[in-house]
């Protein structure tokens, strides 16, 4: 039963003969996809903020163009009237008569008609 | 008679509630008369075309009758002028018609001296009407000879009436208008909201009316001045017209001074 010290388990850790550590290449793949993951993940974030960006953008110019002025007729706030309501027919029709009105003259006539 | 024309215009100034109390018949009958004017205007422009054609007419039959002078042509020409002289007293007749009517629109601001002016164009409207009924029995040119003699001297007066028309339309139509803004002037004074800054405003419009009144005044005086020479009408209408316009000139300013006060009272 002493043999059983030195006998041969068929482990790697076990094996006297073998001291070499196996090289752990499961980690070192890990690692690269780990940062592809993350370089594809940037990637990924990336395009999702310039579509986010571009869609903010698009919008902002379909805004403008609504917001494009346009010729509109002459509104009543820069045209207050200082005169009340209940003035302003007076006043107008004062001002109507105080609007020249030519006067009807006279015909011009021939007085020597018919004077030999 | 001026001192009973100032007489009317203060008590027109003085009595505010009066001339509102007239304003919707007034302003009724100002239409009126206004459309009818328009109508006699048009008939007196359609006047004037006539005659303008009658008179080259006739002038065209003299020139035929000077280069030939033949029994014919002396004829034409006697016709033509027949008809250019009947024609000339219709347009004046139209002429007449139509500022006598225009006299309506206004009349009520000083109805005596209106009716005056009315009366007399109305009586020259007679007179050449009777001409004309003359015109039509006569068949020799001395008989149309003595009717242009009458017409030459009857013009003169002819014209004074028509002056003295279209000064007193003018006067009734500026006293109205200051009766109007005397009328909104009291209004605006009584409102509660009125500034004891706009006192020198109204001051001003005191003023002012004196003026307007002179004006008034002096342009009615030159309608009364009589010619030295019998024969000769004293054209005082440019005289008048200065006066009219002056007068004009401080309505707009009385005008101008109640709507700077009625700006102040609404801001």
């Amino acid at each position: 039963m002493d043999n059983l010290i030195f006998q041969n388990i068929d482990t790697s850790e076990n094996n006297p003969i073998q001291a070499e550590k196996p090289v752990k290449t499961k980690t070192h793949l890990n690692k690269k996809i780990i940062l592809l993951i993350s370089l594809a993940s940037v990637i990924i974030i990336l395009l999702i903020i310039s579509a986010i960006v571009s869609r903010s953008r698009q919008n902002t110019n379909q805004s403008n163009l609504n917001n494009i002025p346009t010729v509109t007729t002459s509104s009543n706030i820069n045209q207050e009237n200082p005169i009340p309501t209940q003035f302003v027919e007076k006043f107008n029709q004062i001002e109507k008569k105080l609007v020249n009105t030519p006067d009807l003259l006279p015909p011009e006539i021939d007085l020597k008609m018919g004077l030999n | 008679m001026p001192s009973l024309l100032f007489a009317i215009l203060f008590a027109l100034l003085t009595k505010p509630t009066f001339a509102q109390e007239s304003t919707p018949s007034a302003q009724i009958e100002s239409t009126q008369s206004a459309q009818l004017f328009d109508q006699y205007k048009k008939d007196y422009q359609f006047q004037v075309k006539t005659y303008q054609d009658s008179y080259s007419k006739y002038l065209s039959k003299k020139q035929i009758n000077l280069q030939y002078g033949t029994a014919t042509t002396k004829n034409d020409e006697f016709l033509s002028l027949k008809q250019a002289t009947i024609d000339r007293n219709k347009m004046v007749k139209a002429y007449l018609m139509a500022i006598r009517v225009r006299l309506n629109e206004y009349k009520t601001n000083n109805p005596e001296e209106t009716q005056k002016a009315q009366d007399n164009l109305s009586q020259t409207e007679q007179w050449l009407d009777e001409q004309n009924q003359k015109l039509d029995t006569i068949s020799v040119s001395s008989g149309i000879e003595t009717l242009a003699n009458d017409f030459k001297e009857k013009y003169y007066n002819i014209q004074k009436f028509i002056y003295t028309a279209l000064v007193d339309y003018r006067l009734n139509l500026n006293t109205q208008t200051l009766t109007e803004i005397t009328d909104l002037r009291n209004i605006i004074q009584s409102q509660p909201q009125n500034l004891d800054q706009n006192k020198i405003y109204y001051d001003e419009i005191e003023s002012k009316s004196q003026s307007f009144l002179l004006s008034q005044q002096n342009a009615f005086n030159l309608t009364k001045k009589e010619s030295v020479v019998p024969i000769k009408f004293l054209n005082f209408y440019p005289d008048a017209t200065i006066e009219l316009d002056n007068a004009k000139k401080y309505l707009s300013e009385i005008f101008a001074d109640l709507k700077t006060i009625i700006t102040k009272i609404n801001n």
